[in-house]
């Protein structure tokens, strides 16, 4: 199927969390796709829609289109009524190949994009969301996080036992030295920084394995700290051993009210290292462990709820392209604000 | 599990992030740009658009 791709379409990844609320060109060519593709609208009626940023409504999908923006095929459907054709939009790999197979069938009889054309660039890109954040000299941690092995296991096979996620976690040039003390010397205990600890608590430990879910309330930490032991020091770098804890609890209203708490109870534990000369970090390792309960509306938990063990891993993170994808909580308008206040 | 110095390594093996087989997908990480380069070479664009990426 990899190869199919390759050789047969221009294939893009994008984050649709932006591109739907996004009031310029691109935000619009892709409402114009999802309004038809997700949502069943005709043409002209997804160009009557394309200036709404605020429908409010999910715009996810799979879909193969000209550059016209004529639909040729979709995955992640809505029939009447909200309710998505499948979970997930790649979980039934033999009917995505059918429905690429069925849009390059479309392909040739499309009514757009019979000849090679050339685009001109995007002459202005939304300036609401925050395209040049990404802290280049700071500290940027790939986080991974599954469910933990179960002594008593009534979960169905498949994705609800396999299911992983990730994340990534942002840290700014200053808040990395605000970590290591010049003068710290091996035996010291230095607090994390309250506002670092609330961050990776708030916004990380969360429970995303199998789905979106939201980031924890302020008032949602019971209990929370963090503390690095230099545990060696040498004129180029120094070792740091990060321990903690956090308790975190919530009340709502989820699955139409069948779920009204959520919590996590989770210990902490790293190894770093500190390159003195270059003042940053070039190794970050931490996991956390614990047991969480409950859920939210988006992370299929609603047959999930008693207490069970989560494992979340963070390490620095590579140099692709993907690895500048900012954290999941600050995708929207004003949340990279909240993320480094948190 | 308990977490301490001796389990770290396992469990740190076991939650680290993963990659799926789909990075071996060239993807454009813009629509913009897919748009044009599929402008260009005239085949159709196969959009993945995700919350988050």
């Amino acid at each position: 199927m990899i190869q199919f791709v390759n050789e047969r379409f221009i294939p893009v990844a994008v984050n649709n969390s932006r591109l739907q609320r996004q009031a310029d060109d691109e935000g619009r060519f892709l409402r114009l796709i999802s309004w038809q593709g997700r949502y069943g609208y005709s043409f002209e009626e997804a160009q009557a829609r394309l200036e709404d940023i605020d429908h409010g409504l999910n715009h996810q999908g799979l879909y193969v289109v000209t550059t016209e923006g004529e639909v040729l095929g979709s995955r992640n459907r809505l029939f009447p009524g909200g309710k998505a054709s499948v979970h997930g939009v790649g979980s039934d790999p033999d009917r995505f190949l059918w429905m690429l197979r069925r849009a390059l069938e479309n392909w040739e009889n499309r009514k757009t994009q019979r000849e090679a054309l050339e685009i001109e660039d995007l002459a202005y890109r939304d300036p609401t969301f925050s395209w040049t954040e990404y802290p280049e000299d700071g500290l940027i941690l790939h986080l991974g996080v599954r469910d933990l092995p179960r002594e008593v296991d009534t979960r169905p096979s498949g994705m609800k036992r396999e299911a992983h996620n990730q994340d990534y976690v942002w840290f700014r040039r200053e808040e990395v030295l605000s970590m290591v003390p010049p003068d710290a010397a091996v035996g010291d205990v230095i607090p994390m920084p309250d506002g670092l600890v609330r961050r990776l608590v708030r916004y990380h430990l969360a429970d995303y394995v199998r789905g979106e879910t939201s980031s924890w309330p302020s008032e949602a930490i019971q209990d929370a700290a963090m503390t690095l032991t230099v545990t060696e020091k040498t004129p180029e770098w120094v070792d740091l051993r990060l321990s903690g804890s956090a308790q975190l609890f919530s009340e709502g209203s989820w699955y139409e009210g069948a779920c009204r708490e959520r919590g996590l109870d989770a210990s902490l534990l790293g190894y770093l290292r500190f390159d003195l000369r270059t003042e940053r970090f070039v190794r970050f390792d931490v996991v956390a462990v614990g047991s969480r309960w409950g859920g939210t509306d988006y992370n299929v938990r609603q047959e999930d709820l008693e207490p069970a063990p989560i494992g979340i891993a963070m390490t620095i993170a590579g140099q692709e392209a993907r690895d500048r994808t900012a954290p999941h909580a600050c995708q929207s308008r004003g949340s990279l604000e909240r993320y480094f206040n948190a | 599990p308990a977490l301490t110095d001796e389990t770290f390594a396992a469990l740190f093996e076991a939650c680290r992030p993963q990659q799926e087989r789909w990075t071996d997908i060239p993807w454009i990480g813009g629509l913009w740009e897919g748009r044009q380069k599929a402008a260009r070479e005239e085949k159709p664009l196969f959009i993945w658009a995700m919350n988050g990426h």
